[in-house]
């Protein structure tokens, strides 16, 4: 069975998609109308899947922010990027499993290290210009 | 802070410092000051000598800038492309079928490596900034 937001395969008994996290449908929901032998009207876009039921905060896919977590790790502030890493880990295995709540949670805390390691790291070019600056003074 | 702020801040930043490190040497200007980490502990972290990397490699010099920081260099594509992927439209269809092991994957390969550069015997010396380039160019320091 496929996902209807990604086009991921997933197991046919799967209840959301392993790879973006959108609730998967059985077989005879997710299938098209058969196509008619007569000529018929451009086709009309399949309606939007309703919104899933277990959770009401989520929408669409749920973003890890791997990316920034390896960013903050090399370039910014080392303990934060590595906590960011270990939540963004956490992110995409909550959605494997299904479980979105979780997901959504350790994507918002994953949102917050990567945040709070970019500000750090500025916090780190400041000092550094105000204690350059004061030292060139002397 | 919403999510779509994050991604486009992180990408203005990394393009920033992308800018920085044509303009300014690391080291030579406040702008790109030294790891905290390094100058707190004396240790170097995963990421010690990524801005060297980014500046080497923007300079020509692919070899030393690999010495600085190997990890780094290898992770630059990962990086660049997840920056990429997150802003276009759509872009998590692109996302690598494997995505829910990277995440093990690279927080076991950021500890390891942090851990490993660290011991000052030779295979492992190769791993810490400069180690593996033959003569320290652009007089960086070890």
């Amino acid at each position: 069975m496929f996902c209807q937001n990604c086009g991921t395969q997933n197991a046919s008994e799967a209840r959301h998609c392993m790879q973006c996290g959108a609730a998967m449908y059985g077989a005879g929901q997710a299938a098209p109308p058969p196509l008619s032998v007569q000529p018929t009207p451009p086709p009309i876009p399949p309606p939007m899947p309703p919104p899933p039921t277990f959770s009401t905060t989520f929408v669409g896919p749920v973003e890890s922010y791997m990316t920034q977590a390896i960013l903050v790790t090399l370039f910014c502030c080392l303990p934060l990027g590595i906590a960011a890493i270990f939540q963004a880990r956490a992110v995409d295995k909550a959605v494997a499993l299904g479980d979105m709540r979780k997901a959504q949670s350790a994507s918002n805390n994953a949102k917050n290290m990567v945040i709070a390691g970019f500000v750090g790291g500025l916090l780190v070019i400041v000092v550094s210009v105000i204690g350059n600056m004061s030292s060139s003074r002397l | 802070m919403r999510a779509g702020a994050v991604k486009w801040l992180s990408a203005v930043a990394f393009a920033a410092l992308i800018v920085a490190v044509c303009l300014f040497r690391p080291g030579s200007t406040p702008l790109l000051p030294p790891c905290p980490f390094r100058a707190l502990t004396g240790f170097y972290c995963p990421g010690c000598g990524s801005t060297r990397m980014l500046y080497l490699l923007l300079h020509g010099q692919p070899r030393e800038a690999f010495a600085q920081n190997p990890l780094a260099m290898l992770l630059l594509p990962v990086a660049v492309i997840g920056l990429i992927r997150q802003l276009m439209p759509g872009g998590a269809r692109m996302r690598p079928r494997t995505a829910q092991r990277w995440g093990s994957v690279a927080l076991a390969v950021v500890v390891l490596f942090g851990v490993l550069r660290n011991i000052p015997a030779r295979p492992f010396t190769y791993l810490a900034p400069g180690g593996a380039s033959r003569q320290f160019s652009d007089g960086f320091s070890r």
